[in-house]
């Protein structure tokens, strides 16, 4: 009977397991060394010499709406421009910049240097944070 | 494409996705052929007819409108959802097959992959099927 369950047991707990590294890192701003191109930067029509939010979204995503307020939110009260870009319409930057995942954040320093990355809803925290060293790392 | 596009409240899919894992997980406890048709009964429902003849989605529904859960969080249209239904009923449906056919090991193995990604999508709305649904699309459209 024991060794019945054992399979069941095994793949509830990897599954537990799984669902709480996912949830731990769901809006987290995580650091990253990536830098989008000046023709990236041209076709996202990114603001030049500032700091920008850069969110990817895709079509049927749920999260996606959630995710787009938290950060429409929190760019204006910063002062920083909130780009979308849909996954489809941009497959080039979508691998480039490996974004597997709807919605993926990238905050972007002057220059489009990402200082971080945030996948799921971001938390607003978070993004203050990530903002706050964006923001330092632009020139005045 | 066809632009009949529904749109579904996105709790439904995670209700759903919670009472799959616990039905197959007793149905699998207890080796039980019944209890799987059963659940393979649900996914075939919902993933030929369409969500709204869900019967998980219908106790969602009856649940919200009882105990006044408010509006949707978010809404997503349902064909990712469905096309998950439809990956549930293939491996569940195959596993039934199996069962009956005599060949348990590989049944209830299938059974067991249903309950691990029910489970997740219940536990972090992570549902594999609709990843799985965006990115075919997404090549579909590239090529």
């Amino acid at each position: 009977m024991i060794a019945d369950l054992a399979p069941l047991v095994a793949v509830t707990g990897l599954v537990g397991v799984f669902s709480v590294f996912l949830r731990r890192r769901a809006g987290v701003a995580r650091g990253t060394d990536d830098t989008l191109t000046a023709e990236e930067a041209a076709e996202l029509a990114l603001p030049e010499g500032r700091p920008a939010v850069l969110l990817f979204t895709a079509a049927g995503c749920a999260p996606c709406g959630p995710a787009k307020r938290v950060l429409e939110q929190t760019a204006a009260r910063r002062g920083v421009d909130l780009i979308t870009a849909d996954v489809a319409e941009h497959p080039g930057l979508t691998a480039e910049h490996r974004i597997f995942r709807a919605p993926t954040a990238l905050v972007l320093a002057a220059g489009g240097h990402a200082v971080a990355r945030i996948s799921g809803v971001p938390r607003t925290t978070e993004v203050d944070a990530a903002l706050d060293q964006a923001l330092a790392s632009t020139p005045a | 494409m066809v632009s009949q596009t529904r749109e579904i409240d996105v709790r439904g899919p995670r209700f759903s996705a919670a009472i799959t894992f616990v039905v197959l997980a007793v149905a699998f406890a207890l080796r039980s052929p019944a209890l799987l048709a059963v659940q393979v009964a649900v996914f075939a429902i919902a993933a030929i007819a369409g969500l709204r003849w869900s019967p998980y989605g219908n106790v969602f529904r009856f649940l919200k409108r009882r105990l006044d859960w408010g509006p949707p969080p978010a809404t997503e249209p349902e064909a990712g959802p469905r096309f998950s239904q439809l990956m549930g009923l293939l491996f569940a449906g195959g596993g039934l097959v199996a069962v009956l056919a005599g060949a348990p090991g590989l049944g209830w193995g299938l059974v067991l992959i249903v309950v691990g990604l029910s489970g997740l999508l219940a536990a972090t709305g992570l549902c594999v099927g609709c990843e799985m649904y965006a990115l075919g699309r997404r090549l579909g459209r590239a090529t």
